[in-house]
């Protein structure tokens, strides 16, 4: 019971000191998010279990080079992302990342995609998109898992949308 | 307009499903009067509608990933990971096993040559009896074995001088 409720700066230690049994609590927690951000993630690839495997192998190899554990839930949707990456360079997908939508005028067809204007937004505002929609995660848990306040939560999910709704509006 | 700005989050949060049952029906009160605050509201109902489409067919998809094992990958390198301690630390127990096999049978060597030369102390006066073929199998017969000849040639010679000078 003590694992589930222990603080990050607490399972840190323990992930230092036992690494198997702390990356287990680290997977009881993060799973389920993470699982979700590599599904929307790779929704053009579509290697979401080769993906998820990889994430936490590097994960658990690299653990010692997270250096602030209170961006736990950051620090492993960012090597999620490194490997969608190459993994898409490796098996030439064209994965319609930010960068790569804003460098090329992709045809009306595919930005008319929803899923394509979501991508389009800044990290951070996918991030809790997906927690928002894909998980159904409240404020609170959102807040509690990327380690911001509430009304930061409020203000990227508002600032979302008007992104969101203004490219929509502007194709109509 | 200034007041609308609050009924704008409110229409967030009533969107989120986080409003109490009080900001409810505040906002709803003010959308009844405020035409500005209605379109809004509109906009992002129809925008979340579309979001929660889109996330629904998502959500069908994460549903095959839900029995993934997460530790497949790492427990495979950590199986071969304890193979190979496990091959180290055999290969560690060989090496102890034989330097003490080494050590033991040096001592035992040298116990046997200790005891023989010993014996052979004891056993001198039977040397110059004619039946020294036995020494030959000793296992240190070639340290004794100049020791021997001359052993050998002191016998012949007592028997050269009690035969008067006739073998
Ligand atoms: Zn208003």
């Amino acid at each position: 019971m003590y694992y589930r409720t222990m603080s990050l700066q607490q399972l840190y230690q323990l992930l230092l000191e036992h690494p198997q049994k702390g990356f287990q609590i680290v997977v009881e927690r993060y799973q389920k998010p993470l699982l979700s951000y590599i599904t929307y993630k790779s929704f053009f690839a579509g290697n979401v279990e080769d993906v998820f495997q990889e994430t936490m192998y590097r994960a658990y190899k690299n653990i010692s080079s997270l250096k602030n554990p209170e961006r736990m839930y950051a620090w492993l949707c960012g090597i999620a992302l490194n490997v969608i990456r190459e993994y898409g360079r490796r098996h030439h997908l064209h994965l319609p990342l930010r960068e790569e939508l804003l460098e090329t005028s992709r045809p009306p067809e595919v930005t008319s995609d929803i899923a394509t204007k979501i991508s389009l937004l800044p990290e951070m505002y996918q991030q809790v998109v997906v927690l928002k929609y894909l998980d159904g995660y409240s404020y609170k848990e959102i807040s509690d898992l990327l380690r911001i306040h509430i009304s930061t939560v409020r203000s990227r999910l508002f600032e979302a949308r008007k992104i969101l709704r203004n490219t929509m509006e502007g194709e109509q | 307009m200034n007041n609308c700005c609050y009924y704008q989050e409110l229409i967030q949060a009533e969107i989120d499903r986080e409003n109490t049952s009080a900001e409810k029906e505040e906002l709803h009160a003010h959308l009844r009067k405020c035409g500005h605050c209605c379109k809004e509201y509109e906009s992002f109902l129809k925008l979340d509608q579309n979001l929660n489409s889109f996330f629904s067919e998502l959500k069908e998809q994460k549903l095959q990933y839900t029995k993934i094992n997460p530790f497949k990958k790492i427990s495979s390198i950590n199986y071969w990971k304890s193979r190979f301690k496990e091959w180290g630390s055999n290969v560690g127990y060989c090496l102890k096993v034989s330097a003490a096999l080494a050590v033991f049978s040096i001592m035992c060597l040298l116990f046997v040559t200790f005891i023989w030369n010993f014996s052979a102390q004891l056993r001198q006066v039977t040397w110059s009896s004619p039946n020294h073929e036995n020494r030959l199998l000793s296992p240190l017969w070639f340290y004794s074995r100049y020791e021997q000849e001359e052993e050998f040639e002191k016998y012949y010679f007592l028997l050269f001088e009690e035969g008067n000078g006739r073998l």
